[in-house]
């Protein structure tokens, strides 16, 4: 909690940060070899929060939100150590269960990616992972997830068309409806507006607003007023390091860090 | 969560991933017995020196395949030097002078139907037209079966790595007011060489081995034979003729040919992926 | 005069490459058409051929079982019978192992182990068909002779209805070993088209459906083969196309006997087989004749085959081209 702390001793209008829904300690990630993409990350994610991870490209935030439900694991050779402890339990050991941790972390990607299925079927995919239901309650649960993802007015007409014919900013929006279907804890987001239009984009964003009382968000972007509009605290990375962490309002406005203030005023790319 | 869901889902994962490895194992098996067969079987009989300075020996007697090899080499070397400037320069047409347009994707269909088009069906049609008109078999009726068999091939690649040449290089040319065919045979052709020579090499290494358009164009010669309108033996012909026969002199040198076609194909294509391997680095 | 000797090279230079472009583009668009002719060719000499056949037999070529050069009465059935039926069972084993080893090598492998087993792959399919027939002559057959037909018929042969496929004396060369080589012979190369096909699908996908929680085997069949069924479809059938055609892989070990036995245990023909076989000696005009109608009837079956699966890998091509 340190971080938090004004070390000008003026009083801080932030708010208390709620309990950590994960804990990093230590994080280090490889991508082959010995050379490290996170240099020993400590990091506390808000639980139904929003988290932004900001950086310059390569500065591995994308790298840290793909450890975050342990995505990297298909890739063999792709390693990390020290401890990612979600609800107090560290993701990182091998007998985690990978299918229940990512029940538990959903992850939206950069580019729309609707399965080659109708639909309805793009929704239900994640849900018969887990559950089996019957028809009337499966058809229930997909209009929950395509309602909180607002897109439900848009496709009820046509849930058995393929879910590849949408536009970018729906498709954007079916993946996440498909990501909350499984009703996770965690929702990892990937520059997941980078793709689309302005338009799209604010849709995107007022949807990441609602989500946020029910879901810990974590969301990675290269657009720093993105994470101004939608993030409750901001992470800085640079080259593999955290710089600094806090409430997004105190970052940007008044940063400690010399590096953070020159990437916020854009003076460094 | 349905726990027992989950656990159903695993056990059918389980059992698909077991399945896979198995008839991986099974594939990579049986392909490593065909070549362990031919090198067993095959180095045996190329072991012996008078393979490559003996003819083929009648019915029951030792000799060797000298005639067979040399029939290969000048009917693969024929029909590749044939194939070769008609597939680049098809290759050409379709990427330098034609992108694009119908007439250039009708050709490059039937380019790639006769790619996979049947051996055997090339032989029918040399016979035809070569053999049948002039009333007799000859090599020059199986170099030509083979520069078919290999034009496809050359036309596909040339493409290919035609297309990969920046258009910019082209330009660049075309703007010191080079004519077409200078800034085709100086600027494109040098950037894509490595990748032409590689579809060249496959070229000789699809039609090496070829068997089936030859029985009925070259047909077989007993005897060495540097006639080009006179019937010539070649390797894959002797192997069909030799491997069908009951003498065990016979068979082993069907061994032998087969273990040195096999060599050949596979160090072509291992250069050719080589070449094109330092191409792109 | 002055003025012409000082313009005299520039234009000289300016005509010799129009001619240089008009010699070079005239022999590339000359060739090209070669492309175009040769196809052309095959199908108006094998038409012509065949024709004297044709006429004599009519429909009956197509139907009628006998082929014997004595009587001169010829029929293409046990041949077109042989070819489909080597080439039914040349898919019915190649297609699930082949599917199989694209599975491993896309999603099980361990990337050690990708390049090699990929490149081995590759390799063997470029080993030319007259080695997997000698080996299926010399090795197989053996094999097949004294374990594997002696076991199907003592088991699978005495199951009513389908136990008529596997009935009478183990020869070892026969239908079945025909088709086993056919499958082993289009293996490697329906694995190297059938994996390519599969890497086609972007990984951010494959990602998302791991990262929904999905097993490797959910992955393959809800996203994977869905994004890429029409090249699997393309991959199977330009390997169905060259099982059709394969002629020495096949003439070894079917038997070449032309008649058709309702156990895939006895020998039959194929098309190809039967051309290998009688067309050097075939001497009088009807024979010759009927064997280039029977090269007519394979023609006709593999290019709908092969142009059917270029279609589909076309189609796959503009769809992710396209983008």
């Amino acid at each position: 909690m340190s971080m938090l702390m004004d070390p000008m001793g003026e009083a801080t209008a932030f708010e208390q940060m709620p309990g950590a829904k994960i804990r990093i300690k230590d994080l280090r990630f490889y991508y082959k070899g010995d050379v490290a993409a996170l240099k020993g990350i400590n990091l506390e994610l808000a639980e139904k929060r929003v988290t932004a991870f900001i950086g310059p490209s390569g500065c591995g935030k994308s790298t840290l939100l793909r450890v975050l439900n342990r995505i990297y694991d298909l890739y063999p050779g792709q390693r990390a150590t020290g401890e990612v402890l979600l609800d107090g339990r560290n993701i990182l050991e091998p007998a985690y269960d990978l299918t229940e941790l990512r029940s538990k972390v959903g992850m939206v990607f950069q580019k729309p990616t609707p399965f080659p299925l109708s639909i309805y079927e793009n929704i239900a995919f994640g849900i018969r992972l887990y559950q089996r239901l019957p028809k009337s309650e499966m058809d229930e649960r997909v209009e929950w997830a395509l309602r909180k993802a607002a897109l439900w007015d848009e496709v009820k007409d046509k849930l058995k068309q393929s879910g590849m014919g949408l536009s970018g900013g729906q498709q954007q929006r079916l993946c996440i409806a498909r990501g909350i279907a499984v009703k996770p804890e965690v929702l990892l987001l990937d520059e997941p507006a980078s793709a689309l239009d302005p338009i799209s984009t604010a849709k995107i964003e007022q949807l990441i607003d609602e989500l946020r009382t029910d879901y810990t968000i974590v969301i990675v972007t290269h657009n720093m007023q993105q994470a101004v509009r939608v993030a409750d605290y901001t992470a800085f990375m640079y080259l593999g390091n955290l710089v600094e962490f806090g409430p997004t309002q105190k970052l940007f406005q008044n940063p400690d860090e010399q590096q953070t203030r020159d990437y916020v005023t854009g003076r460094f790319g | 969560m349905d726990a027992a869901l989950v656990r159903t889902r695993k056990r059918r994962n389980r059992v698909v991933a077991v399945l896979s490895y198995a008839v991986t194992a099974l594939g990579l098996l049986i392909l490593a017995a065909i070549l362990w067969s031919l090198v067993i079987n095959g180095v045996s009989a190329v072991s012996h020196l008078t393979l490559f300075t003996e003819m083929t020996p009648p019915p029951g007697s030792k000799g060797g395949l000298a005639n067979a090899i040399f029939g290969s080499l000048v009917m693969t070397g024929l029909g590749t030097l044939i194939a070769t400037p008609v597939g680049i320069l098809a290759g050409t047409f379709l990427v330098e002078y034609r992108r694009g347009t119908a007439i250039a994707e009708l050709v490059q269909f039937v380019n790639d139907m006769l790619v996979s088009a049947p051996s055997i069906i090339v032989g029918l049609f040399v016979y035809t037209m070569l053999v049948l008109p002039f009333g007799h078999f000859s090599a020059f009726a199986g170099a030509i079966s083979l520069a078919i068999i290999a034009l496809p091939v050359i036309v596909r690649t040339t493409q290919d790595m035609l297309l990969l040449v920046p258009n910019g290089l082209r330009e660049a040319a075309f703007a010191l007011g080079a004519p077409k065919w200078k800034v085709i045979t100086t600027v494109s052709y040098r950037a894509a060489f490595q990748g032409l020579l590689t579809g060249v090499l496959l070229a000789v290494a699809r039609i090496s081995g070829e068997t089936a358009p030859l029985l009925f164009t070259a047909l077989n010669n007993q005897f060495w034979s540097n006639d080009l309108t006179k019937p010539m033996a070649s390797l894959p012909v002797t192997i069909y003729q030799f491997a069908m026969s009951p003498y065990a002199d016979w068979r082993s040198l069907a061994w032998g040919g087969a273990f040195l076609i096999t060599f050949a194909v596979l160090i072509l294509n291992i250069g050719a992926r080589a070449i094109a391997a330092r191409s792109r680095s | 005069m002055t003025s012409t000797v000082s313009v005299l090279p520039q234009q000289r230079a300016t005509r010799l490459a129009g001619l240089g472009d008009a010699i070079f583009g005239g022999l590339a668009w000359g060739f090209a058409i070669t492309v175009l002719v040769l196809l052309t060719g095959v199908v108006v000499s094998l038409v012509w051929g065949s024709l004297p056949a044709l006429r004599t037999f009519g429909f009956d070529f197509l139907v009628t079982t006998s082929w014997n050069p004595v009587t001169e009465k010829f029929g293409a059935l046990p041949a077109i019978y042989g070819t489909l039926m080597t080439s039914t069972i040349a898919m019915v084993i190649a297609i699930p192992v082949s599917f199989g080893i694209s599975i491993f090598l896309t999603e099980l492998c361990p990337p050690m182990l990708k390049r090699p087993i990929g490149t081995a792959i590759e390799l063997l399919a470029a080993v030319p068909s007259i080695i997997f027939g000698i080996w299926g002559l010399f090795v197989l057959s053996p094999i097949m002779q004294t374990v594997i037909q002696p076991a199907l018929i003592a088991t699978i042969g005495q199951v009513p209805i389908i136990g008529l496929l596997f009935q009478g004396a183990p020869y070892g060369i026969g239908i079945l070993t025909a088709g086993i080589i056919l499958s082993i012979m289009v293996l490697p190369y329906m694995v190297s088209i059938t994996r390519d096909v599969f890497e086609t699908v972007p990984a951010q996908v494959r990602e998302s459906a791991y990262g929904l929680g999905a097993t490797t085997w959910e992955v393959v069949r809800r996203v994977i083969l869905p994004y890429s069924r029409v090249g699997v479809i393309g991959a199977f059938m330009l390997s169905l196309g060259r099982a059709l055609g394969e002629t020495m892989a096949v003439t070894f070990v079917v038997g070449n006997a032309a008649r058709i036995s309702s156990s895939i245990l006895q020998p039959g023909t194929t098309i190809s087989a039967a051309l290998a076989n009688e067309f050097a000696e075939a001497g009088d005009e009807l024979h010759l004749a009927s064997l280039l109608g029977l090269g007519l009837i394979l023609f006709l079956l593999t290019f709908a085959v092969i142009g059917t699966a270029r279609l589909l890998l076309l189609r796959l091509n503009q769809q992710f081209g396209g983008h």
